[in-house]
Parts: structure tokens; C-alpha cells; sequence
């Protein structure tokens, strides 16, 4: 028995040490990430107070003068955390770990893989993605990033500034939404001064939201006032306060100063500034048409498609409109569709068919406007029609322009003209030679020449500058861009993003910026007009930046404090959830003890 | 022949903290600890104490000493586990107790520490093979960049799997077959611990009672209605029930 014991002893120290021993040995030897459990491996020197912060969970700082901050911030499914590690300075992101998000699969989960997180790996804070400001991407001081700025509610702009009213009665009506409501609003004006609003949202076969409130089938909470009593009560505030000015409103168009109201005014706010501008008679008059015929053709899609557009004008209303699309051998889609050879869906009306519906809108109501369209070109005000609208509204516009008298392309004098651009910081100065006869542009040239007299054309030529393996020269491109300007004769068809790229012209990968500076140089010259001088140089020098930006990471063309992220493609919440987190966290520690 | 190593323990052991190296490391030294202790207190109090007594004594004993252990490893690890971490090691400390008082192991320390060490090698091992291919890389240290590997290997329908097979390696080496080893105190904390799935529609509380039920019926039904073909005698019992109930996670883990 008692050597039982003993030995029992013995064992138990034995393993006892060697438990110390393994775990020690675990800890010196693995990094502080591994494995699924993560955590840090760093003990915390410091707990910060993080009471207040509201988005910030825990802060901590590490025995090496780091710092840890946990945040949380909304993304687009739910919420998402992630702890945030700064260096001693509170000023550079050291490491960025999401440790729980629930966006979607191979979307906004995309937040959590290398490719995205190591772009925080060692940067300046605070962060923002393209085209947001650093305010906007939360680290302007409100600590809690984009989230809050939304949150809070601004003072809506009176439209009329104090104008004097017309009496009368003024009506405004707004667009269907995707449940098939229309918001109208009916404002009466008496001694110039508003006396009644009515506001109601009414669907298509006539009911209305305040009817259905009043009888229970629209219930916006259990206790709270009726759709119906939040509308009158928003058109009581109107009338006793005579501006819009007396209401907030929020990113999500809710108001906090008209008590017991909780819907969007958004709607009621639009169409109470649509009734006001009329009764002050500040509404825009539809421009006048002019009568005739006029067209306008697209640039060739890459199935080699070119839309057009004939619009008829009788007495100052359009009375025809014809939009087709029609391929470089001749054949139209509205006649393969009619012969079954460019089938839409099989159900569905043909394209034709959908093209027709979309001419007999615009003649209907003489407007655009009607004609909504989501960011992928789609519109749900024709019934019927799922194509892509895009090009009909462009090619209805220019027609709409041409009627109106604007726009009016400028007569250009025969004559070659030149303009160049500024030297870039690899030495390289755009030039471009345009000429013009009978008016017309007839020949364009776009070089970049470096300081040593060689240009990018020549070097693409003998393969010393090679924009990619498989696609066009510099040269070609040039070329191509040079020869859609003289199949157009305007610039208005080479759209430009952000980063100075066009999907107008198939093949063009490089920035045209500068290409479309120059030849507005030049076309300004052909009109005997002057560009002004501001616009030449920002002109130039967004192009200069915008060629930057194609070798150069980070912040050259944005000229911001912090660190430029580039964003998950398709995952623009979520990304931008992340970067609110960051900068909540930067901001946090700003302001921390 | 009889087994001297804690079976259940290590099963639970595996199927909870064989997602990595490092918690293999430290959760396979810290069962054999317990189990030293659990035996230890077993001979020191056997003869003051009554039977009832000393299986109480013993088992809340090596539940609390496991619990503390594992909770300061892994703090001094700086791994973070939530409120049921706790749970799970003191459940490990239980199963230890119940495997020295239910088996007269007769203070061989000596084949109990071989026979541990056996199945701790092997928890490592899978441990290292989990994480190898969940992560491409082992404690932290990233050796490849794997364009198959997937996050869910390091989920607890794979330590089943691991579990099953390190006991069945491990039988087969020693040539020992689970006779008193119980998967039931094995499958039930892991599952009260690891759903496979939380449905939302009955809420919180509804859906954890809905995903435990499911969870134990299925593996009810195996154990009753299942039919193996014929198994190899290291697999028999503990092992394939251990291995049929990662499967089982595995299809329930699509909700």
C-alpha cells in the first residue's frame, strides 16, 4: 500500500512536471496565431476603458507597446468583429484578424481572406476605399464611423428659401416603388401661405396605405400611430412651421423631430419640394422641342452591335421613336427577334416587342423620368421589359438635346491643331495633333514622348513597352481611341471612370484622361474657344495622376491622410464595414487615455 | 485484457481540442494528468473512505483539478474559449474519475503513462494532419499554400473522426478491445457543447434542444439499427460509434 502510494506520488510529479514542461515548450514554440482557437499569445500589459465606445468591445495594450482593439461594426448580413493592432505610435495598423463575421459566402466573406486583410498589414491610419472620403469612412472624430454619421439625422433644406407662394393647388406624384405604391402629395397654398397637405401612397389598383392603416391592414407597430396619423401629423408640421427646413432627416430618411412619426419621409420630403418649387415658381419648365427628325447612334458593343435612335418632333412633342440595334453586316436585333433567331425569354415579348413598349413610355409621357433604371441598366416602369435601357435613355437624351437646341456641337474651323499635356514623374509629356476639314475631324494623332524624344508608341511598337501579353499595343490603342473620336466626331462617347478607364472602345485598357483632355484642347481651338485655364490643368494633372496610379499603390491619386483599401468586388458593405471598424478603433485610440 | 488508459476521456479529449497542435499538445498531457491524479486520490482514500464516498470525492476531485489545469494552460497559451470550455474539461476530469473507479488499474502507473502516451501520439498526429490541411501550416508556422484545404477540417465532425481512428490505432497496437469504454458519455457533452446546427425558427433555446435531439437520436438509431460490416476488432464498439457519429455530424451540419 504504501508503495503504492509513493509510486502514485512519484507519477504524479513526474507528469506534473512534464505537463508544465509541454506547455511551455507549446508556448515557446508556436507563433501567437495558429491554430483554429487564435488568440493572442502576447500577455496584456494594459486594459484601456472602453466604456462609451460603442463600437469598440475591448482595447488592449500588449506588453510590446502595441495596442489590440476589438471592435464591432454592422456588415451586410450581420454583425462583424475583428480586433485591430496598432503599433506603439496608435497611428499605424500593424494587423488586421476578423474573428467573426456572418457575410455572404464568396462575397462579403471575402473580408476575412489574406488577399483582402493583408492590405492593413503595416499601413498608415486611418483607412479608406476608393472614393470615400476619410470623414465619410469614420475617422473624422465621431469614433463611431460611418454607422453614426448615417445615423444622425441633418436639417432638411427648405427648397424655397423663403419665396413667396403662389395660391393654389399644387400636386406632385412620385414613382412606383417595387411593391407597386406611388406617393403623391396634394399641397394647397392660400394668401401664400401652405393650409393643406395631403400625403398619401396609393398602389395600383387604388388602395391606399392610409385607408388600409385606418381599417388595420397596414399596421406599422402595435402601439404606435397609424401610416395614416404619421402622414398628417408630418403635413401638420409642414403647414404650422411654413418650411421644410423644420424637419431632419437621416441616411435612411427617417425623422426624429415630428413626434410618434417613425416611417421614411424621404418620399413626402421630395414631393413637398416639388409642390413648394411650383408654388414659388421655381420649377425648371421642360425644355422646348423643336420640330423634326432627329437621330443618334451608340458606339459597337462587343458583340459588334451599334444602337440608334430616330426620334420624331411635331409640334413640340415627340410622336415617333424608333430604337434598334443593328450589327456591322446590317442585320437588327428587332428583326432577328421577330424571325425567333435573338430570342429574350421564351415567354416573354420579344425584343422588338420590349424596344417598342419603351418608345411608346417615353411618347406617352414625353419624359424620361419615368423611366427608372437600377445600376445593371434594368427598369420595372414598362411592364414587360427586362432588356437593359441604358443605351435607349442615352440615345433618347441626345435626341431630346438635339430637339431642344443644346448641346449643339460646336462648328470647327478647318486647320491642324496641337495640345500637350505635362510631363509625368516618369518624364513622358502627352501631345496630340487633331486635324479638321470641311469642319469635320479627319485625322487625330495621341503620342506620349518622353524627354529623351522617345514616345510610348514607337517603344509599344518594338515590344519595349508592353501593356499586356495578349491585348493591343499602346499604339493600337492610341489609334483606336484617335479613330472612335473621328467616327464621332465628339468626345461624349468615351465615358471615363474614376480611374480614367472606358469600356467605350473594345481593346482600350490604358487611361485616357489625357487623351480626352488634349482633344478638348484641340476641339476648343477648332471652335476658336479657350478652355479655361483650371480646367486644362486639373484636366492634365488628373490624368498625370491617373497614369500614376497605374504603377503606384496607395494613395497618389487621392492626396488623403491614411492608407487607400481596395474594396472586395461586389462586397462594397461589407468592405466598407471593415474599414469603418478600423478607423473607429484609430479613432478610439486617439481619444483613449 | 484490460485497458489502462481513460478511453472516454481522451475520446471527448479529441473530438473538443485535436483542431490544432497546440491544444493537442497541451489537452493530451493534461488527461494523463488527470487521470495520475484521479488514481493517485483513488489509493489515498480507498481505505478511509466509503465506496459512494470515494467515487465522489474522486470524481469532483479530478473535475475541478482538470478544469483548473486546462484553464490555466490555455490562458497561459492565450487561447480564448468560451463559458462551455469549462464545462467540456471538467466533463474530461469526470470521464477520468469514472475510468479509475470503474477499473481496478491496480497503481501500474507505468502501462497506464505507455498506454496514454500511445494515444496522445496519435492525437497529435491527426491533430497536426487537421490543421496542416485546414490552415496550410502547424502551430501557427505556415508551410504551404494548399488550393484544397478547407476551414471545416478543423470543425468537431472531423475530431469524431479523429477520435475514432487514434482509439482504433491505438486498440490495434495494443491489441486491447474496448469493453467498458461507453461512447454515450463520449457523444453527449460533445454534442451539448458542439451543435452540429442551429435552427433559427424555434429560437435560441428551442433550437439547441431541437439540434441536441436530433443529434442523439441519430446516433441512437446507429448504435440500435446499424449494421457494420464487420468491422476490424480495433474498431469495434467505441471507435466506429465515434466515427459514425462524425458522419452523422457531417450530414446534419448541411442545415
Amino acid at each position: 500500500m504504501k508503495n503504492q502510494n509513493v509510486k502514485g506520488i512519484i507519477a504524479l510529479v513526474l507528469v506534473t512536471a512534464l505537463s508544465f514542461g509541454v506547455i511551455i515548450g507549446t508556448k515557446t514554440l508556436t507563433t501567437g496565431d495558429g491554430g483554429a482557437a487564435g488568440g493572442s499569445s502576447s500577455a496584456a500589459a494594459r486594459e484601456l476603458d472602453v466604456s462609451g465606445a460603442d463600437s469598440i468591445e475591448k482595447a488592449v495594450q500588449l506588453e510590446d507597446g502595441s495596442y489590440v482593439v476589438s471592435v464591432v461594426t454592422k456588415g451586410y448580413h450581420g454583425d462583424i468583429r475583428m480586433d485591430v493592432t496598432f503599433d506603439e505610435t496608435k497611428t499605424q495598423v500593424v494587423n488586421l484578424a476578423i474573428t467573426d463575421e456572418s457575410e455572404t459566402d464568396g462575397v462579403g466573406s471575402k473580408i476575412t481572406e489574406a488577399d483582402f486583410l493583408s492590405q492593413f498589414a503595416n499601413v498608415a491610419a486611418p483607412v479608406y476605399l476608393p472614393g470615400m472620403s476619410v470623414e465619410s469612412a469614420g475617422a473624422d472624430g465621431s469614433g463611431q464611423g460611418e454607422a453614426q454619421t448615417e445615423a444622425a439625422p441633418q436639417p432638411v433644406e427648405d427648397p424655397v428659401q423663403g419665396a413667396a407662394l403662389q395660391d393654389g393647388t399644387y400636386e406632385a406624384q412620385g414613382t412606383p416603388d417595387e411593391n407597386g405604391y406611388t406617393e403623391q402629395m396634394t399641397m394647397t397654398v392660400e394668401n401664400g401661405a401652405i393650409t393643406a397637405v395631403t400625403w398619401d401612397s396609393v398602389a395600383e389598383d387604388g388602395t391606399s396605405k392610409s385607408h388600409l392603416s385606418e381599417i388595420g391592414e397596414y399596421v406599422m407597430t402595435e402601439d404606435g400611430l397609424t401610416w395614416k396619423e404619421q402622414s398628417e401629423a408630418l403635413a401638420q408640421t409642414l403647414i404650422e412651421n411654413q418650411t421644410l427646413s423644420a424637419f431632419t432627416m437621416d441616411s435612411q430618411g427617417k425623422t426624429d423631430a415630428v413626434s410618434g412619426v417613425s416611417i421614411s419621409i424621404g418620399g413626402f420630403i421630395s414631393l413637398a419640394e416639388q409642390c413648394m418649387e411650383e408654388a414659388a415658381g421655381l420649377t425648371q419648365e421642360a425644355p422646348v422641342l423643336q420640330d423634326g427628325t432627329y437621330e443618334a447612334q451608340g458606339t459597337p458593343d462587343e458583340n459588334g452591335y451599334t444602337e440608334q435612335m430616330t426620334m420624331t418632333v411635331e409640334n413640340g412633342a415627340i410622336t415617333a421613336v424608333t430604337w434598334d440595334s443593328v450589327a456591322e453586316d446590317g442585320t437588327s436585333k428587332s428583326h432577328l427577334s421577330e424571325i425567333g433567331e435573338y430570342v429574350m425569354t421564351e415567354d416573354g415579348p420579344t425584343w422588338k416587342e420590349q424596344s417598342e413598349a419603351l418608345a411608346q413610355a417615353l411618347i406617352e409621357n414625353q419624359s424620361l423620368d419615368v423611366l427608372t433604371m437600377d445600376d445593371q441598366g434594368k427598369t420595372d416602369a414598362v411592364s414587360g421589359v427586362s432588356i437593359s435601357i441604358g443605351g435607349f435613355v442615352s440615345l433618347a437624351e441626345q435626341c431630346m438635346a438635339q430637339a431642344a437646341g443644346e448641346n449643339q456641337a460646336p462648328v470647327l474651323q478647318d486647320g491642324t491643331y496641337e495640345a500637350q499635356g505635362t510631363p509625368d514623374e516618369n518624364g513622358y509629356t502627352e501631345q496630340m495633333t487633331m486635324t479638321v476639314e470641311n469642319g469635320a475631324i479627319t485625322a487625330v494623332t495621341w503620342d506620349s514622348v518622353a524627354e529623351d524624344g522617345t514616345s510610348k508608341s514607337h517603344l509599344s511598337e518594338i515590344g519595349e513597352y508592353v501593356m499586356t501579353e495578349d491585348g493591343l499595343t499602346w499604339k493600337e490603342q492610341s489609334e483606336a481611341l484617335a479613330q472612335a473620336l473621328i467616327e464621332n466626331q465628339s468626345l461624349d462617347v468615351l465615358t471615363m471612370d474614376d480611374q480614367g478607364k472606358t469600356d467605350a472602345v473594345s481593346g482600350v485598357s490604358i487611361s485616357i484622361g489625357g487623351f480626352v483632355s488634349l482633344a478638348e484642347q484641340c476641339m476648343a481651338q477648332a471652335a476658336g474657344e479657350e478652355l479655361p485655364e483650371e480646367t486644362t490643368a486639373a484636366a492634365e494633372t488628373e490624368a498625370a495622376q491617373t497614369e500614376a496610379a497605374q504603377t503606384e499603390s496607395g494613395n497618389a491619386g487621392s492626396g488623403q491622410a491614411g492608407t487607400q483599401i481596395d474594396a472586395i468586388s461586389g462586397a462594397t458593405v461589407s468592405s466598407t464595414a471593415v474599414v469603418t471598424g478600423v478607423n473607429a478603433a484609430y479613432q478610439f485610440l486617439q481619444t483613449a487615455e | 485484457m484490460k485497458l489502462r488508459y481513460p478511453a472516454e476521456a481522451f475520446a471527448l479529449g479529441i473530438v473538443l481540442f485535436s483542431g490544432n497542435m497546440r491544444e493537442a499538445f497541451v489537452s493530451g498531457v493534461l488527461v494523463i494528468l488527470a487521470v495520475v491524479f484521479a488514481q493517485v486520490l483513488k489509493n489515498f482514500l480507498k481505505d478511509c473512505l466509503p465506496l459512494w464516498s470515494l467515487r465522489a470525492c474522486v470524481a469532483v476531485a479530478t473535475a475541478a483539478v482538470c478544469a483548473s489545469a486546462f484553464a490555466l494552460a490555455f490562458w497561459q497559451l492565450g487561447i480564448e474559449r468560451g463559458g462551455v470550455f469549462w464545462f467540456s474539461a471538467a466533463v474530461i476530469g469526470l470521464l477520468a474519475a469514472r475510468h479509475v473507479c470503474m477499473n481496478e488499474l491496480e497503481a501500474d502507473y507505468g502501462s497506464l503513462c505507455y498506454e496514454s502516451a500511445l494515444v496522445w501520439g496519435f492525437w497529435i498526429l491527426f491533430a497536426i494532419g487537421r490543421e496542416f490541411f485546414a490552415t496550410g501550416g502547424i502551430c501557427g508556422y505556415p508551410l504551404a499554400e494548399l488550393s484544397y484545404s478547407a476551414g471545416s477540417l478543423q470543425e468537431p465532425m472531423f475530431g469524431f473522426l479523429a477520435a475514432g481512428m487514434a482509439l482504433a490505432f491505438t486498440n490495434g497496437i495494443l491489441k486491447k478491445y474496448q469493453v467498458t469504454a461507453e461512447s454515450f458519455w463520449v457523444v453527449l457533452p460533445a454534442i451539448l457543447v458542439t451543435r452540429p446546427f442551429t435552427p433559427a425558427r424555434f429560437g435560441a433555446a428551442g433550437g439547441a434542444v431541437f439540434a441536441i435531439v436530433a443529434a442523439l437520436v441519430m446516433y441512437i438509431s446507429v448504435r440500435k439499427m446499424l449494421v457494420f460490416s464487420r468491422p476490424g476488432k480495433a474498431y469495434r464498439k467505441m471507435p466506429v460509434e465515434l466515427i459514425s457519429m462524425g458522419f452523422i455530424y457531417m450530414v446534419l451540419s448541411v442545415y
